[in-house]
């Protein structure tokens, strides 16, 4: 699987331990249905230690563990503040993970369920929410063969799939997007062009759409089809 | 009131100039200009043996350049430099003495576009002067402001601003001008459903 390649129009990456992803998820979405395309979703497993450091909470949220500087932690903190002001507009609930997760199991079910659009859908939809409620393990990989099964996918031939070259693919993909130019989500490939953070909607709206009018600026706002 | 932190080596600030004045001139609001230096960060070159966090940084650091550059097309603004290695304290400094004479928009607009279409020095204090003065507000002088500078970014860190741009609007901080629909959605009364 070629990074920046792919038979639809549109490669979108995403990461289910990314709040902004999540918050990108449906807006994104929305593009196939006003611009009657379908969108190649991948996922893209953040390394998130490698750049912002780690930490972890306890019940109480008390920091019992962490190696970040104050930096990256005003960085986190603004971070998950404005994540969860925009995801109160849309009543999607956000709570602040205890640890820094491995999402590879669940972004290696992001590309089994690929091959029925709607089974695809159905798990992201309900990773997201359950993962962000603080209600899915999403390093077991029985919890996420579960979901493959719930969202009308075949979780046996996900475990298999997982034991066997699913984990390869995923972690191929993983080392060919740094060279790439790719490092975070939600990331839009369209036209030839990388796009990084859900600001860049109105721009990938604009090229979907044909270049109509000036180009846009970035903005993180609701959209109307196009006319 | 719009009260935007800003700093005239940061290019996302550059950038966020005009789509701010348009918003505020859309709601009828002033715009505040608050220069708030930020540490500028030279690029690094790729190199053997990176890490896979100096990988990331270096990526990134190569994407936010690409990026910077093709809305300053969509823009219409010249982005003729990058600002490794600049001082801006004395175009921030600079923009304190204009705000004392109420000529801060006209100050951001005579620094910020000429700075990063390569066509001023923002560290020679005699042309931030000579600009000052051209505006109305003569008689800067740089070294005996500069622990206004240091004292009005201690406010403005002490309010939360750890980054450029920064609006403060409504008690709120954003950072970026992609906010600029939900600051229209906060200052126009919170009607209909807001931004995402």
């Amino acid at each position: 699987m070629h990074p920046l390649r792919s038979e639809a129009p549109l490669i979108v990456y995403l990461d289910f331990k990314s709040p902004y992803a999540y918050l990108a998820k449906d807006p994104t979405r929305q593009l196939e249905q006003d611009y009657g395309i379908a969108i190649d979703w991948r996922p893209l497993t953040l390394n998130i230690p490698s750049y912002l450091g780690s930490a972890k909470v306890n019940d109480a949220g008390k920091v019992v563990e962490e190696n970040r500087t104050p930096r990256q932690w005003q960085g986190v903190r603004h971070a998950y503040m404005d994540a969860k002001r925009y995801a109160r507009l849309k009543d999607i609930v956000l709570y602040g993970p205890k640890k820094i997760w491995d999402s590879s199991l669940a972004g290696i079910g992001m590309l089994w369920t690929r091959t029925d659009r709607n089974v695809q859908q159905r798990y992201m939809d309900l990773v997201y929410e359950r993962f962000w409620r603080r209600e899915l393990d999403i390093e077991d990989a029985q919890v996420i063969a579960a979901a493959v099964a719930e969202a009308g996918g075949d979780d046996a031939g996900y475990l298999a799939h997982l034991a066997g070259e699913g984990r390869q693919r995923h972690d191929a993909l993983q080392a060919a997007l740094h060279p790439a130019g790719i490092f975070g989500v939600p990331t839009y490939v369209v036209a030839d062009e990388i796009f990084f953070g859900r600001e860049h909607l109105p721009m990938v709206r604009w090229l979907l759409g044909g270049r109509q009018g000036p180009a846009p600026d970035v903005a993180y706002d609701r959209f109307e089809p196009p006319p | 009131m719009i009260e935007l932190a800003f700093d005239f080596t940061s290019v996302a600030s550059l950038l966020a100039v005009k789509p701010t004045r348009q918003l505020a001139a859309e709601l009828g609001v002033p715009v505040s200009w608050l220069p708030f230096p930020t540490p500028s960060r030279p690029a690094t070159p790729q190199r053997d043996g990176e890490t896979v966090g100096e990988r990331h940084a270096r990526v990134r650091a190569e994407y936010v350049a690409q990026d910077a550059a093709r809305y300053a097309r969509a823009q219409g603004v010249a982005l003729a430099r990058d600002a490794a290695g600049v001082d801006g304290t004395a175009a921030n400094t600079g923009c304190l003495w204009a705000n004392r004479h109420g000529v801060g928009e006209g100050y951001v607009e005579r620094v910020m576009y000429p700075f990063w279409a390569n066509e001023l020095d923002i560290e020679d204090a005699g042309r931030i002067a000579a600009i000052l003065a051209e505006l109305g507000a003569p008689g800067f002088d740089a070294p005996a402001l500069g622990h206004e500078l240091e004292r009005h970014t201690v406010a403005l860190a002490e309010r939360g601003v750890f980054s450029a741009p920064t609006y403060l609007v409504a008690e709120q901080l954003f950072i970026g001008r992609a906010h600029l629909p939900m600051i229209r959605w906060l200052l126009g009364g919170r009607s209909g459903p807001g931004p995402l």
